[in-house]
């Protein structure tokens, strides 16, 4: 069926297209005009004129309705792509008459539910959703739509408002059982750490939960006034490397995001221990290290992660640690390169 | 859906159904049909289940079929036809309000529906439905605004709708007066329907009876300055009687010369009356003017002139018409034919006798006619019942010597055949008289009933008006309906009548304070005195609206450059002289050096210790 696509673009940022409603008031008011005009009749010539009165102000109200708005995002982190995270949108207003009904548009959301009423004039209103991010990744959010058709239906318009943020969406948390992982995790750490002979303290670091009370190095946490545990040398069997086979043979999207999701469901658990973790993929390694930063900083990585072809794959580094393997199936190339993997998590087998 | 929105579309259907019903063509039966709508816009309202679709449409299929039938083979009218299946779809479609898109639906064909009742009728009473409907539809459409944005409630809105319908009713007032107007339509001419009241070209006597019983408004007439005595708006003057009919002989129809839409009747002088006449539809070209008329502006071409006095704008007939006649209320002195005012059918013996009797002992015309004009006053009485006269006998004889009773006709005919008969010319003239004073507007309502004929009897110089028709007491008007006149005196004025030369004045009246510079003249000095102090406060709001493009230079050139750079970027307000730098040497980096120095400078004379200009 043929459709009428009215979409103009009035200025560099701002935006007309016109409704459904709005198509057939327009036709119906060419169609009074030739009547009026042909007849002469102005009871016709009214009608007319209020049909082309409410046109007029269907154009002029938006455009003064988004004049004057500005607007400021926050989002509160860590965000995990296919779960919600709440983001907030500051709303100002320096008209000197208020602004109503509009609707905040970001690219990445489909149907916005960022909706305010009204803005009152020389005054900001914050708006706080929560969002679903479907995707990981960094988005590197540059502008908003703001949109609105008030006071009637005929027209919609909308502006792109500059905005400068950047939000980091995590790879997705799986929903699966690594609790028996874990627990071999946990309990073959604190093995270790109970077990102290040949281990000596080689430096301190900030405390951090689960970390045992009796290495907490009292005389350094007086003297700096935060909590500080003492780190000791251990055997390398303590030590866990989480490798991520992300090189690109056979890589359909959707089985690579599971992989990441995956590795980073991994990571999550290692953090949950005290062990020195660290990631590796095709083209990045990280080094040994414990705590939050330490895994946000891996997260980021993961966040941004990217196939890498295969022939540019490299991970035949000289392994002794506990090595898990992520990979997308079995018998990928890294089970080739890596003789020392004591646990492997398959994409493909979830 | 909200009850309130429902209600809102239930008033703008009625509204829809009202302008319809008050044009009166549409018939009983669909009105009655029309009404089921309460029903269900009550169970609507009430949130009572909806009509089967399969239903509705059945119906729907049932109408049109009606409305094939009611186009081709009953009414034959196309336009009372869509008029009739609006009707019933607003009934039918009050058992189905579903989703959003239902009431848009109603307003749509409300809309319809007022441009259907804007063919068919001109009344006022379309002008407050209008008005009703606007309302409606403003708060309805900003309300399904906000039910299409998830909302339920204006709760908080009701201020901003009341300004929104302010502005769409000044909008609607702006764009009507300034809406070009076509002569003649883009197709030729339009297809208005004539409203026809019953002012007639020929005169039987005893055919006026019912006329003078209507109370229709024919013409409404501002009449300056004003004259004293009953006024006469000549229409027709009648020389030949022939077994109970007047015909008029007056012959030599001339056409008049326009100079700017305006023509020139006779050489005018000072002391001129002017009537600004707003004459309904009527079957006849004629048009009416107190007597001696010098000239009419009338938006026509075409004007014609009747040896006897008598005016016709061609091609008016079934329109409504304004036009401005200027009359020196000077008697015609044009001398009387003799075989024509003299005439006399040779069967009136006894009225001859009768003539004779009356002005026996009186000399000269003037006389004559004062004694006849007497003997009628006083021996016949005013009734609008009379009988037929027998078959074969004058109705004129039969007034005066069995019946002794009638109206304006008999009275008038008698006396122009009394003349006559005792040697007077005479001749019998049809129009209007008097009228009733609208206190309000100042001017005159003509109605049918005042139809009325007297006698012109030439007195050896000039021809002399009487009228020899009893006057017929009438109670006081209703101050209500006088006042509810006047407001349709001024919708007919300045709605239904709104023209090319309204709008030209306008304009000229706007353009007041810029007269000199577009070479307009104002030909009313009087009026600029009160307008300029209200250009002036015109001009405050329009400083403030307009400040920023009237004081657009108030910066130094360099920061203009700065603040062009910053709108540019299309950077955040927040952001520093730093980011704007950053950002610009990014997206610019071959005006390197000058936007280094445009920054430098910004940061100097708004940080350092310079002064910004």
């Amino acid at each position: 069926m043929f459709k009428l696509n009215l979409s103009f673009k009035l200025t560099k940022h701002t935006t007309l297209q016109a409704t459904r409603e709005g198509k057939r008031f327009l036709i119906a008011t060419g169609v009074l005009l030739f009547a009026a005009l042909n007849t002469g009749n102005n009871l016709m010539y009214l009608i007319f004129s209020m049909m082309l009165a409410l046109l007029a102000l269907s154009m002029v109200v938006p455009l003064v309705n988004l004049k004057g708005i500005h607007c400021s995002m926050d989002v509160k982190e860590p965000v995990f792509a296919n779960s919600a995270g709440t983001v907030t949108i500051g709303i100002s207003n320096s008209k000197v008459i208020s602004s109503f009904s509009l609707r905040l548009q970001l690219e990445f959301i489909e149907e916005s539910p960022f909706y305010i009423k009204k803005v009152p004039a020389k005054s900001m209103v914050t708006l706080s959703e929560d969002v679903v991010f479907h995707r990981r990744g960094i988005y590197d959010i540059k502008q908003i739509k703001l949109t609105t058709a008030f006071p009637f239906v005929f027209f919609i318009f909308s502006r792109d408002l500059p905005l400068r943020k950047k939000v980091i969406v995590y790879p997705r948390v799986l929903d699966i059982d690594v609790s028996e992982f874990r627990d071999s995790l946990i309990s073959s750490a604190r093995a270790a750490l109970k077990v102290p002979t040949g281990e000596y303290p080689h430096s301190l670091r900030q405390y951090t939960v689960g970390d045992p009370l009796r290495y907490i190095h009292w005389k350094a946490t007086a003297k700096l006034g935060s909590f500080m545990v003492k780190e000791f040398y251990r055997e390398q069997t303590e030590r866990i490397t989480l490798v991520l086979d992300n090189s690109s043979a056979d890589f359909q999207d959707d089985l690579f995001e599971k992989t990441v999701s995956l590795a980073a469901t991994v990571l999550l658990e290692l953090a949950e221990t005290t062990m020195p973790f660290r990631l590796i993929t095709c083209d990045k390694a990280f080094p040994f290290g414990t705590g939050r930063a330490h895994l946000w900083l891996q997260l980021d990585y993961l966040a941004g992660i990217t196939p890498v072809p295969r022939a540019e794959c490299n991970l035949t580094e000289d392994l002794e640690e506990q090595v898990i393997l992520v990979a997308p199936h079995r018998g990928g190339p890294a089970e080739g390169q890596i003789e020392t993997i004591t646990r492997a998590f398959y994409a493909s087998s979830i | 859906m909200p009850v309130v929105y429902k209600l809102l579309t239930g008033l703008i259907a009625l509204v829809g159904d009202l302008s319809l019903v008050i044009t009166g063509n549409m018939h009983p039966l669909f009105i009655g049909l029309g009404s089921i709508m309460f029903i269900g816009y009550w169970r609507a309202i009430k949130g009572l289940p909806q009509a089967n679709r399969y239903v509705t449409a059945g119906l729907s299929i049932v109408a049109f079929c009606i409305f094939l039938a009611d186009a081709f083979i009953i009414s034959r009218d196309v336009i009372v036809s869509v008029g009739h299946l609006s009707l019933l779809w607003h009934a039918l479609k009050s058992f189905d309000m579903k989703d959003h898109w239902d009431p848009l639906q109603v307003f749509f064909m409300a809309l319809i529906q007022l441009f259907l009742a804007s063919e068919l009728t001109r009344s006022v009473l379309f002008g407050v439905l209008f008005m009703i409907f606007i309302v409606a539809l403003v708060y309805a459409v900003v309300y399904s605004h906000f039910i299409k944005e998830g909302l339920e409630d204006l709760k908080g809105m009701h201020k901003p709708v009341v300004v929104i319908t302010s502005l769409v009713l000044l909008f609607t007032v702006v764009f009507f007066v300034s809406t070009p107007r076509l002569r003649g339509g883009l197709l030729g001419s339009g297809s208005r329907r004539a409203l026809k009241s019953g002012f007639t070209e020929e005169v039987n006597l005893g055919s006026l009876g019912q006329i003078k019983e209507d109370y229709t408004v024919v013409m409404r007439v501002t009449v300056r300055p004003m004259p004293s005595g009953t006024l006469y708006w000549r229409g027709i003057t009648y020389e030949i009687y022939l077994e109970g009919e007047w015909i008029d002989a007056s012959g030599v129809i001339k056409s008049l010369r326009s100079n700017r839409g305006v023509f020139t009747i006779a050489p005018s002088r000072d002391n001129l009356y002017r009537q600004d006449i707003l004459l309904e539809p009527l079957d006849t070209e004629l048009v009416f003017t107190l007597k001696g008329p010098k000239t009419l502006r009338v938006p026509y071409r075409q004007v014609m002139l009747s040896n006897d006095g008598a005016i016709y704008v061609k091609n008016k007939k079934d329109k409504r018409l304004r036009y401005i006649v200027q009359s020196s209320l000077e008697p015609d002195r044009t001398p009387p034919e003799p075989s024509v005012h003299l005439q006399l059918p040779e069967q009136l013996q006894k009225l001859r006798r009768l003539a004779n009797e009356i002005t026996r002992n009186a000399v000269g015309p003037k006389e004559k006619s004062e004694k006849i004009l007497q003997y009628l006053k006083a021996n016949y009485k005013y009734s609008l019942r009379i009988q037929s006269p027998p078959s074969g006998q004058d109705p004129v004889e039969h007034f005066l010597f069995q019946q002794k009773k009638g109206y304006c006709e008999h009275f008038a005919a008698a006396m122009v055949l009394l003349l006559r008969a005792s040697g007077v010319p005479a001749r019998l003239v049809t129009g209007y008289a008097g009228g009733q004073f609208n206190r309000y507007g100042r001017y005159f309502i003509v109605r049918q009933k005042d139809a009325h004929t007297w006698v012109e009897a030439w007195t050896g110089q000039y021809w002399q008006e009487f009228d020899p028709t009893p006057v017929a007491i009438e109670g006081p008007p209703s101050q209500l309906a006088l006042f509810l006149d006047y407001i349709k005196l001024k919708w007919d004025r300045y709605v239904v009548g709104f023209s090319r030369a309204d709008q030209r004045s306008i304009l000229r009246f706007m353009a007041m304070p810029m007269e000199h510079l577009l070479e307009i003249r104002i030909h009313r000095p009087g009026i600029r005195l009160p307008l300029w102090p209200l250009y002036l406060v015109l001009l405050v709001p329009g400083i403030f609206f307009f400040r920023r493009l009237l004081f657009r230079f108030r910066h130094p050139l360099w920061l203009r450059r700065y603040l062009n750079l910053r709108s540019k970027l299309a950077l955040p307000p927040s952001a520093t002289p730093e980011e704007v730098l950053t950002e610009a040497l990014r997206r610019f980096p071959d005006r390197r050096q000058q936007t280094q120095a445009l920054v430098r400078q910004y940061l100097k004379t708004r940080f350092g210790r310079k002064t910004q200009r």
